[in-house]
């Protein structure tokens, strides 16, 4: 069978992110911060799934001044792509039934791993957040702490 | 209104393999492949003056988040040609439901209004070709 090859054009239009919320699957929406407090992650809902950047970092520039970037990734071609906005929760998915978002992962940029993960909302403002390899038996929890505005 | 620092922008569009398909006058069974080969993203001017850095993925109801591209620093030019991961293969993204392309955007201040970007994707399309 002979394939042909089509050169095609796809236009795009993006427009700036609008969300409303409100259900129990929404309480993940919101800025964290992890236990080291050297960073904040922003979660967003896309679609259906949520996602994570980082908007914050305590340490943004490397030693010689310039913006720290993802100098460990995997794919030579991604590696100028700075770690302040770098979307490190992907994918996860609302369990209803048991009220955990799973079936995401989490990037390391420290080593360039992505690790499968988990979220468990155990306060209002608090959530673990379990990366694992394989199995969520062989991994680490870390406890990530909403940033609410003060009143 | 955009916030200094990490925002995303983004474009949901579920026909775009359809429109493909109609150009090439042939079925979606027939397309084996499509791959990313060129990114142009165009920003306007006051936008391309706060802008410090683009990163553009793809997602879909049943398949991961995926980098296509990304361009740190942003160039003072009017088309920007972002810098590809290793082959983005997206057919399977376009053949999904819930197509969703989603532009990271660091900013350098606050940006007052709605903000809308532009972009072109050129693609590879292998397909077997109609046998009439």
């Amino acid at each position: 069978m002979k394939l042909k090859l089509f050169l095609g054009f796809i236009a795009l239009s993006f427009f700036s992110l609008s969300y409303a919320g409100g259900g129990d699957e929404d309480k993940l929406v919101g800025v964290w911060q992890p236990s080291d407090g050297r960073s904040y992650v922003k979660i967003d809902k896309i679609g259906n799934k949520f996602y994570g950047r980082v908007v914050w970092l305590k340490e943004p520039n490397d030693e010689d001044g310039n913006p720290r970037v993802d100098t460990n990734n995997p794919d030579e071609a991604l590696r100028s792509t700075p770690l302040k906005g770098y979307r490190i929760l992907k994918d996860f998915i609302y369990n209803e039934k048991e009220g955990i978002w799973e079936d995401g992962t989490i990037y390391d940029p420290k080593n360039g791993t992505t690790y499968n993960c988990k979220i468990v909302l155990t306060e209002d403002n608090q959530i673990e957040v379990r990366g694992y390899v394989g199995t969520a038996v062989f991994g680490r929890t870390d406890v990530w702490t909403r940033l609410v505005k003060k009143k | 209104m955009l916030f200094e620092g990490a925002n995303s922008l983004q474009y949901a569009d579920e026909n775009q393999l359809k429109d493909l398909v109609r150009t090439l006058d042939t079925e979606v069974s027939a397309i084996q492949e499509i791959t990313v080969t060129k990114v142009v993203i165009r920003l306007d001017d006051s936008t391309e003056q706060i802008a410090e850095s683009l990163l553009l993925q793809v997602v879909s109801d049943n398949n991961e988040m995926m980098t296509v591209g990304t361009l740190n620093p942003i160039p003072d030019e009017e088309e920007l040609i972002l810098s590809l991961a290793e082959s983005p293969s997206i057919l399977s993204y376009l053949k999904d439901s819930g197509t969703t392309w989603v532009l990271d955007l660091n900013i350098a201040e606050d940006y007052m209004d709605e903000m809308v970007v532009e972009g072109k994707l050129t693609v590879n399309v292998e397909y077997i070709p109609n046998k009439n």
